[in-house]
């Protein structure tokens, strides 16, 4: 039993750090939009896809995130 | 002035963090991306990097530790971006060999800093045999004094140099500000001001500046040196001589980085580094009330001691030989006058030396002896077996008193470049003390011509 729940611990973590990193990311590239969009919207528009891709990924990681605690 | 291109590696599994780090460095250099380990391990067998920037969790979790490994064997400077932020994992990076380790997410400024940091880091050898080479010095405990420039590069904290007059206290503020350029790669402001040269109602003006009508005389609106000197560097020398009441203002416009000239009710915001210098003892004018505790402490931040030349005795040799290279006509001094260089105690320090080779270069001799030394070094002033009493009975003690007064009024207001504020505050004589000795001096030379 100690065992299992140190296991969902581990996994709990590695979710964490994962959420964590795409929150990262994230951050960055809100940055990028919001200095560049005037000035250099071939970046922008690079870097949009990406970070719709971001969002369904960290929307993914957080049901997960919710599912384990429930 | 142009930043140096670096080529830079960037190692990242996650596309949108690379390419964000990559727009972010794209005017630093040239930039490879790596999404793995292993590429960049295959990047590195071919090319060479002078910095890179590393996520920890790649293909497995802690890959990037590998890569450290590698990059330190290739002397690149490695940064280390990750989310971990255990004591264990950062402290195991730093031993394999990273030089900077940032907690994702990270923000502009930090990558900044850590550009600030690589150039001094790299530079740090160049920037100390420069040092050495303007101080012509190879005195170890001023070279280590020195080293802090290094780090005061990457801070805008202020900086504070004390040392005797001639020590090359200017000298070391305009360095500052040339590395300064160098880190961030433009040029900046470096506004210099003496403040025991001008008066003290006139100092306000000149830091804050003024609005037409201000005061009497005020036809045009002038700029402060705060304002001039923002971006750069606000050099402040002989800080020790500023009025109580201006510390009061300039500590409350360092604190607040803005300001209101004189007359206006436009604030100014004005982002400056502040250099002061000093060849008194602060502490010492602290504790007598004549300096504010609270801007002590906003003025020290690097604090560099500058040796005085009979403290690095040493030194006195190559000095002699530099000046003399550096005046046109080649002189030599005789083993007496030698021995006088090196132990004279040379109150006037660096610029006293290189003024006295200055003169003896002008001469007709082209060997000095003891006897042209004699006639330069400047004399003590006073001391009981000089004290002739006979003459004294002969003038009287009032007069003898007089003259005194104004030999030595006339040997500071000289050695001090006819600085008045700067005599008063030596000498600690008031103004009316000042202009009566003065008055005295003016007479007696009337008198003589």
């Amino acid at each position: 039993m100690r065992e299992k729940s140190e296991v969902s611990h581990s996994n709990t973590q590695v979710l964490i750090h994962d959420i964590h990193s795409s929150l990262s990311a994230l951050q960055g590239a809100i940055e990028i939009i919001s200095d560049e969009w005037q000035t250099n919207p071939e970046l922008v528009e690079k870097i949009l896809p990406l970070t719709v891709d971001k969002i369904n990924q960290l929307q993914h990681q957080l049901k997960n995130f919710q599912n384990q605690s429930t | 002035m142009e930043a140096l291109k670096l080529k830079i590696l960037i190692v990242e599994d996650d596309l949108l963090s690379r390419l964000s780090l990559r727009s972010r460095l794209e005017t630093k250099g040239d930039i490879l991306e790596a999404s793995s380990a292993i590429v960049a391990k295959s990047m590195l067998e071919k090319h060479t990097f002078d910095i890179a920037f590393v996520d920890l969790d790649l293909e497995h979790e802690l890959a990037g530790l590998e890569i450290i490994k590698c990059l330190k064997d290739k002397s690149t400077y490695s940064v280390v971006l990750s989310g971990r932020k255990d004591d264990l994992i950062i402290e195991k990076a730093y031993e394999l060999g990273c030089n900077d380790y940032l907690a994702k997410p990270f923000t502009k400024s930090s990558l900044e800093l850590i550009f600030k940091k690589h150039l001094t880091t790299t530079n740090k050898a160049q920037t100390l045999q420069e040092l050495k080479d303007i101080f012509l010095t190879n005195d170890n405990s001023l070279i280590k004094e020195l080293e802090i420039i290094d780090q005061a590069l990457l801070s805008q904290r202020p900086v504070l140099i004390s040392g005797e007059s001639g020590t090359g206290k200017t000298f070391l503020a305009k360095f500052i500000h040339q590395l300064s350029q160098k880190v961030l790669g433009k040029k900046s402001a470096f506004i210099h001001l003496n403040c025991a040269e001008i008066s003290e109602n006139l100092i306000d003006s000149e830091l804050f500046g003024y609005e037409k009508g201000a005061f009497t005389g005020a036809q045009k609106s002038k700029k402060g040196m705060l304002e001039l000197a923002d971006g750069g560097i606000l050099f402040l020398d002989e800080i020790a001589t500023l009025p109580l009441s201006i510390q009061k203002k300039l500590l409350k416009a360092i604190e607040e980085k803005s300001f209101y000239p004189l007359g206006s009710e436009k604030m100014i915001h004005s982002n400056f580094r502040l250099i002061t210098a000093t060849c008194e003892n602060l502490q010492e004018k602290i504790s007598k009330g004549e300096f504010r505790a609270d801007f002590f402490f906003r003025i020290e931040g690097f604090n560099v001691s500058l040796k005085s030349l009979r403290e690095r005795k040493d030194d006195i040799n190559r000095l002699i030989q530099f000046f003399i290279k550096k005046g046109e006509r080649l002189i030599v001094f005789d083993s007496q006058a030698k021995l006088m260089m090196n132990t004279y105690k040379w109150p006037g320090n660096v610029r006293e030396l290189e003024r006295t080779i200055e003169i003896l270069q002008t001469r007709e001799k082209g060997i000095v002896t003891a006897i042209d030394l004699e006639n330069l070094f400047s004399k003590p002033i006073i001391s009981t077996n000089l004290i002739d009493l006979d003459h004294i009975k002969e003038i009287g003690l009032k007069n003898y008193i007089e003259n005194l007064e104004t030999n030595i009024l006339k040997l500071v207001l000289d050695s001090n470049d006819d600085k008045v504020r700067k005599t008063l505050s030596d000498l600690k004589i008031s103004n009316n003390s000042f202009y009566r000795i003065l008055d005295n001096l003016k007479l007696r030379e009337s008198e003589r011509a």
